[in-house]
């Protein structure tokens, strides 16, 4: 069974409908991408995850549970962490305090050290940093701040919303190291990149998005030698789905 | 002028500006949870100092008694204020949000006008009678009771707000929403929290005030202008930049008063509040 679902999903935001048809899986393990070009729903998806926007039709599945009658607040309870796009730190709170709320409704102080050690080991300038007010450090230690703060509620699926957006290449390779590393830690993570080279590099599996449906999805290093890809990205005409390898070939 | 006059002034005006500041800092905070301006501030605090004073004139219970029950009560009614008018508004446009409470400001001081006239009350022979003197300065007991409570409310907020885990979740909503949400918050309840406590921020400074000054239907107008200039000035939002704000005008108006006239108290301060917000559009802390 996936760790998360989206069967058919269409969004709405205001009056106007940016999604349509999108089912996609997660597997436990997984490095999940979604990409495509800029405005083509990406973020508009992964927010459905969280129930930032409106659903029209479709369901959201995570672990069995049904996401979709959930109201956003419930969300992260079930092991789903969000981590959005441009970071979205609490900007005059501290390091410390941001990385606090991210730990949820958990108070047992064990746990808690627990989880600012682990989060500290991952980023040790975040400890440097633990007193700072968050809008005064550099982008990139806002950005792994951000993950910091996703990954101290311990979830089983990390969702990364362009976590390079405007990053040195330094943080970038910091960045990519610390995904692999959760992963291999046995977290599940869907994310968001703009980099279509390295995410498919970076990902086991990816789905390509144009224009507010799903256009290709596969094995990424399948979908890296695929013609289509360029197509997708520069070419002006739409397609239907199509899949260069089986969907359900995942691990 | 003598020291100990400029001390009275001091410390009489340090009273005043606690209870702005308290006034102050509950439209500081619905606007900073929901980026909501509300209105009917002023009769919020006109509800409070009817309940006070009639508590007083049928019950016998001096405000200083009745002032946690007011408190209490206040804060229901703002959590109902909540729900039952300003949540069925929010998904809607801006200017529903602001005829709401506009509404809202309407219809209470007409229920009070029908309901009490526009006769004003006052408590006679309170029981806190006299005056104090410390240290050369004579000071009336109601003000000194007046400073100290809204003081102790101020701190109680502070600490609430700025040291608790609910008051972490406050502020998360208050500096992003959407971020607050995919941390567990339910945002919902923050909205109806706020609301809450600046209702019972005024039911306190309600209290305190009856003590000393009249109740009549429009009498939100007189307190709440000044809060408007308070927020704005201590910047939109800024729970620290209300009470630094209410603080100064207080004293400021006090000093005024005595230079000028009375009447024209407040000239300075919407003065000083048009001379800051010419240089520092965004108030004096911004919002934080
Ligand atoms: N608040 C909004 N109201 C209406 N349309 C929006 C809103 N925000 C984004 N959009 C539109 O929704 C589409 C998808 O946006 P988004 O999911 O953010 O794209 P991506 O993350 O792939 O860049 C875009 O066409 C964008 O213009
Ligand atoms: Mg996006």
């Amino acid at each position: 069974m996936p760790l998360l679902e989206t069967r058919s999903v269409g969004v709405a935001l205001g009056d106007v409908q940016v999604l349509w048809n999108a089912s996609i899986t997660v597997e436990p393990g997984e490095i999940v991408c979604l990409l495509g070009p800029n405005g083509s729903g990406k973020s508009t998806l992964m927010n459905s995850v969280s129930r930032l926007n409106r659903l029209v039709s479709g369901e959201i599945w995570f672990d069995g549970t049904a996401v979709h009658s959930l109201p956003p607040h419930k969300v992260p309870q079930l092991g789903v962490s969000h981590v959005l796009e441009r970071h979205r730190l609490f900007p005059f709170m501290t390091v410390y305090e941001n990385l606090l709320i991210g730990a949820g409704s958990v108070t047992d102080p064990a746990i808690l050290k627990q989880r600012f050690e682990r989060v500290y080991t991952l980023f040790p300038r975040l400890k440097e940093r633990e007193r700072q007010v968050a809008n005064s450090m550099s982008g990139g230690e806002q950005q792994m701040c951000a993950i910091g703060r996703g990954l101290m509620s311990d979830p089983k699926l990390l969702m990364v919303d362009e976590p390079f957006i405007g990053l040195s290449p330094k943080f970038r390779e910091e960045v990519t190291k610390t995904i692999q590393q959760l992963n291999r830690d046995g977290i599940a993570i869907l994310m968001i990149e703009q980099n279509v080279r390295q995410a498919l590099a970076l990902s086991h599996r990816s789905y390509i998005l144009k224009a507010g449906q799903i256009a290709l999805t596969g094995r990424s290093a399948d979908i890296a030698k695929s013609p289509q890809l360029e197509e997708i990205f520069f070419a002006r005409k739409s397609g239907a789905t199509t899949s260069v390898s089986p969907a359900s070939a995942a691990h | 002028m003598t020291a100990e006059l400029l001390l009275q002034l001091l410390v009489s005006g340090l009273g005043m500006g606690f209870i702005f500041a308290l006034i102050a800092i509950g439209l500081a905070l619905i606007y900073g949870v929901m980026n909501v301006v509300n209105f009917a501030h002023g009769e919020f605090l006109m509800i409070s100092m009817y309940a006070s004073v009639f508590a007083f004139t049928l019950g016998g219970l001096d405000p200083v008694v009745t002032l946690p029950f007011v408190a209490v009560a206040m804060f229901g009614f703002g959590v109902a204020v909540y729900y039952l008018l300003m949540k069925r508004v929010l998904g809607g446009a801006m200017h529903s949000q602001i005829f709401a409470t506009f509404g809202l400001m309407v219809f209470l001081q007409a229920a009070a006008q029908f309901t009490f006239g526009a006769d004003y009350y006052s408590i006679n022979h309170s029981w806190l009678g006299g005056t104090v003197r410390i240290g050369g300065v004579t000071l009336p007991m109601p003000q000194i009771v007046a400073a100290v409570g809204a003081i102790l409310c101020t701190a109680c907020l502070y600490l609430l707000v700025f040291r608790t885990r609910v008051g972490r979740s406050l502020r998360a909503v208050s500096q992003d929403r959407v971020a607050a949400l995919t941390m567990g918050i339910d945002a919902d309840r923050m909205n109806a929290l706020a609301w809450g406590l600046a209702a019972a921020c005024i039911g306190v400074a309600g209290s305190l005030l009856s003590n000393f000054y009249y109740v009549f239907p429009r009498v939100g107008a007189v307190f709440v202008l000044v809060a408007y200039v308070t927020v704005a000035l201590g910047g939109f939002g800024s729970i620290g930049g209300a009470l630094a704000a209410g603080v100064a005008i207080g004293v400021l108006q006090v000093f005024s008063g005595f230079f000028m006239t009375s009447t024209l108290k407040f000239v300075p301060v919407f003065a000083l509040y048009l001379l800051i917000v010419l240089f520092r559009p965004t108030g004096l802390l911004g919002k934080q």
